[in-house]
């Protein structure tokens, strides 16, 4: 469970959120949405703890690791001279750590990755030889094989094509229905009713919670049915 | 041939200590040239290694060219300079290489002051341009300590850097020990500097450092490759730039910075990974293939 007490949040000088109260609850399917500039994303990094509150707090009931990150830029620097099944082995971080071997385990779970999210075939390949999609592809199997118990994803489907769009979103799926905690932002109404359980509405400083099948992406919070939280 | 290649170092001991020398900074310099150049700080390493001057200038005011005094000086002035460009980056959002830039003029500058008042333009050539061919024991000593600590610190480090370098967001997210890797990386940095210093000088010290990875990288794109590619090309470089020395009179530490030269401009030739001529032969066979 993720509750956010209060908080409020700027960024720039710019008010984001304004006292604003949520509770996220385990293994809900959360779509984030809002207009561009109205704090989506920073919303996701103070979840993660990476900005400062200007009033409140958020309470995690997931310790350091337990989490999975996708930003909305790629930070992998696809200059770097890695293959994509080395890049995929580097969510396995947590459980190899600094000096422990891999074993057969943590190889097939890498290939089953590379396999769900359709790119086993370039499993030798340099990184750099990707196209955006393909790289987008790759984050998604790295975060895969992270098995973490929450996953954040800031517009991770604005490089794919509608396929691949369907492919990942589906994994997602499937992992909310193993107990997952999933928040992802999203800009396209279809896709939020279709896969998302509940919306995240960003808007006039407020987070507003309604469930997913009413989704809307301006008009979330004069929706009859919607449940304003803050 | 052989013979004008092994007799050198056969005959005399200063030769046998210079080529010793030059491997143990190979063995470093290939490590951390690879995790510079994939950090994309191989112009810091530069900065970086003029600003060991003061330090080690400081060092020379008071014990004369001391190996310890002058090794403790320059790691101090490296690492106040690295620590304070860094902070100020950060408490000023500003780049850390326009700080970087302004701390290590500043270091530099005072460094040559400080050898000015003391000693004469010899002594300066001694610390810009090292004495390879004089390595006493002390000197060889460092060395050996520096590459020990240095190995040490990339077993245990080794997939921190990789991790760190590939994306460091992600790591952060993975490890709250991420951030420590880079300041382990910086602190190995200077020692290696500080000890090359001393047999090849802080101008030439670098460039051991760096140009054995820029050439890495025009020969492979697996980062275990590079690194043997690196170190590699170091040693030849030693071994040529040494027997170039012998032979023709010329200064030690500027003959193996030109062959490692001479080898980079090869690998911008002839590079399998984006050298000029593998680059024009791709687009000829593409072309063909078009028409």
């Amino acid at each position: 469970m993720i509750k956010f007490e209060n908080i409020s949040l700027y960024r720039s000088q710019r008010c984001l959120l304004k006292h604003c109260d949520l509770t996220i609850e385990q293994g809900g399917f959360y779509a984030l949405t809002g207009d561009n500039g109205s704090g989506k994303s920073s919303v996701l990094k103070a979840v993660l703890g990476e900005l400062d509150l200007s009033s409140g707090s958020i309470v995690r009931e997931f310790s350091h690791g337990d989490y999975s990150y996708l930003p909305q830029k790629n930070q992998l620097d696809t200059q770097f001279p890695m293959s994509v099944e080395q890049a995929v082995m580097t969510g396995l971080w947590s459980q190899y750590g600094a000096i422990s071997a891999l074993d057969s385990k943590h190889f097939a779970r890498i290939n089953q990755a590379l396999h769900d999210v359709g790119i086993a075939h370039l499993k030798r390949v340099s990184i750099n030889q990707l196209s955006g999609g393909q790289l987008q592809r790759l984050l998604f199997a790295r975060m895969l094989v992270q098995d973490a118990s929450v996953l954040l994803l800031d517009e991770p489907l604005a490089a794919i094509d509608q396929k691949a769009q369907t492919i990942l979103l589906d994994i997602l799926k499937a992992k909310h229905q193993q107990g997952v905690t999933i928040i992802i932002t999203l800009h396209d109404v279809g896709l939020v009713k279709r896969y998302a359980s509940q919306q995240l509405h960003i808007s006039d400083q407020k987070i507003h919670l309604c469930n997913a099948d009413f989704a809307h992406s301006d008009d979330c919070c004069r929706l009859p049915m919607r449940l304003k939280v803050c | 041939m052989i013979d004008l290649i092994i007799s050198p170092f056969v005959e005399f001991e200063f030769m046998q200590r210079a080529l010793f020398g030059c491997l143990l900074l190979s063995i470093n310099g290939s490590l951390i040239g690879v995790f510079l150049l994939l950090k994309r700080m191989s112009l810091s390493g530069d900065a970086i290694a003029h600003a060991i001057l003061p330090g080690a200038a400081t060092g020379y005011f008071f014990a004369g060219l001391n190996v310890l005094a002058m090794t403790v000086g320059g790691l101090i002035a490296g690492v106040l300079v690295a620590f304070l460009s860094g902070i100020t980056a950060r408490k000023t959002n500003t780049n850390e290489d326009s700080t970087l830039a302004s701390y290590y003029l500043c270091s530099l500058a005072l460094g040559v002051l400080i050898i000015s008042m003391k000693g004469g333009s010899v002594d300066l050539l001694h610390v810009l341009f090292g004495s390879i061919l004089a390595l006493d024991n002390d000197t060889l000593f460092l060395l050996y300590f520096n590459s020990a600590l240095c190995l040490l610190g990339f077993c245990c480090c080794y997939r921190f850097l990789v991790m760190d370098c590939s994306d460091s967001v992600f790591f952060r997210g993975l490890s709250k020990y991420s951030g420590y890797s880079h300041y382990l990386f910086l602190f190995l940095l200077v020692f290696n500097l500080v000890a090359g210093f001393h047999a090849l000088g802080t101008l030439m010290a670098v460039g051991v450092t760096v140009l054995p990875a820029a050439i890495a990288k025009y020969w492979s794109n697996r980062i275990e490759s590079m690194l043997l590619i690196a170190f590699v090309v170091a040693v030849m470089a030693a071994l040529l730039g040494l027997l170039s020395s012998y032979y023709y009179r010329l200064p030690s530490s500027s003959a193996i910075v030109l062959w490692l030269g001479v080898f980079f401009l090869l690998s911008v030739l002839l590079g399998a990974q984006g050298g000029v001529l593998r680059s024009l032969k791709s687009k000829a066979k593409l072309n063909e293939e078009l028409s």
